[in-house]
């Protein structure tokens, strides 16, 4: 091989491949907190008809429709928080698309672990509607502890939920 | 040179994998990105694989290993 063949093929074959790969990941991983991309999965059309539905008053369609999340509103909820949350959240969206198409589990998708409140906590720790509100004063601790949850009172955050 | 049944194949596995991978950028979807990433870069890795054993067989042909 010569040595120009071999530096052609090596950017064919080897840097070429990365390159895109790289680009794709990124571009992907930008597109995937977009509501969009959650309701171009057929089994999520409820959540995503619910929060945009203009009558409907659960948590999830406040959130979005008064935008007190102003962008990738699926995302900022449903992605845990810390070093690897975003890893984790892509490594259980492949697990629910791996149910879907080898086990045909074709229903509504559930949840794998309880909803954590932290996520809540992300946003509403801190703010005066959340510090000072008299009847949050005795399920505070719980609440920043995990052992109870803001769906407790405040859930289901979407239609059919379990609250 | 490579081979020419090696390189044919090699350069198949590289046009699988921008397929995939300009069909996720063009629209992207689970299924479009679970593609690419599951059939796109394994593509990928095999035609660096045999780029690699390719190149490491020339240099052993002109004793260098």
């Amino acid at each position: 091989m010569t040595s120009r063949a071999k530096w052609l093929l090596f950017f064919a074959f080897i840097l070429f491949p990365f390159a895109l790969t790289t680009v794709t990941y990124e571009v992907g991983a930008m597109r995937t907190r977009q509501v969009d991309f959650c309701a171009s999965c057929h089994v999520m059309t409820p959540f995503v008809e619910g929060v945009r539905d203009p009558k409907s008053d659960m948590l999830a369609a406040l959130h979005f429709q008064n935008r007190w999340i102003p962008h990738q509103q699926c995302y900022t909820c449903h992605v845990d928080y810390g070093m690897f949350g975003e890893l984790d959240a892509k490594v259980r969206s492949v697990r629910h698309a791996a149910a879907f198409y080898l086990k045909k589990d074709l229903g509504r998708p559930k949840l794998y672990k309880p909803y954590p409140s932290r996520n809540c906590l992300h946003c509403h720790q801190g703010a005066r509607s959340f510090e000072e509100q008299p009847a949050h004063e005795d399920v505070k601790d719980a609440l920043k502890s995990g052992s109870a949850s803001c769906l407790d009172c405040h859930g289901p955050a979407h239609p059919g939920g379990e609250g | 040179m490579m081979q020419s049944k090696t390189l044919t194949i090699a350069f198949a596995l590289v046009s699988t994998g921008t397929l995939l991978g300009a069909a996720a950028l063009y629209k992207t979807t689970a299924l479009s990105l679970g593609l690419f990433g599951g059939v796109g870069v394994p593509c990928y890795l095999l035609a660096a694989g045999l780029y690699v054993y390719e190149v490491l067989q020339d240099l052993k042909r002109h004793g260098v290993l």
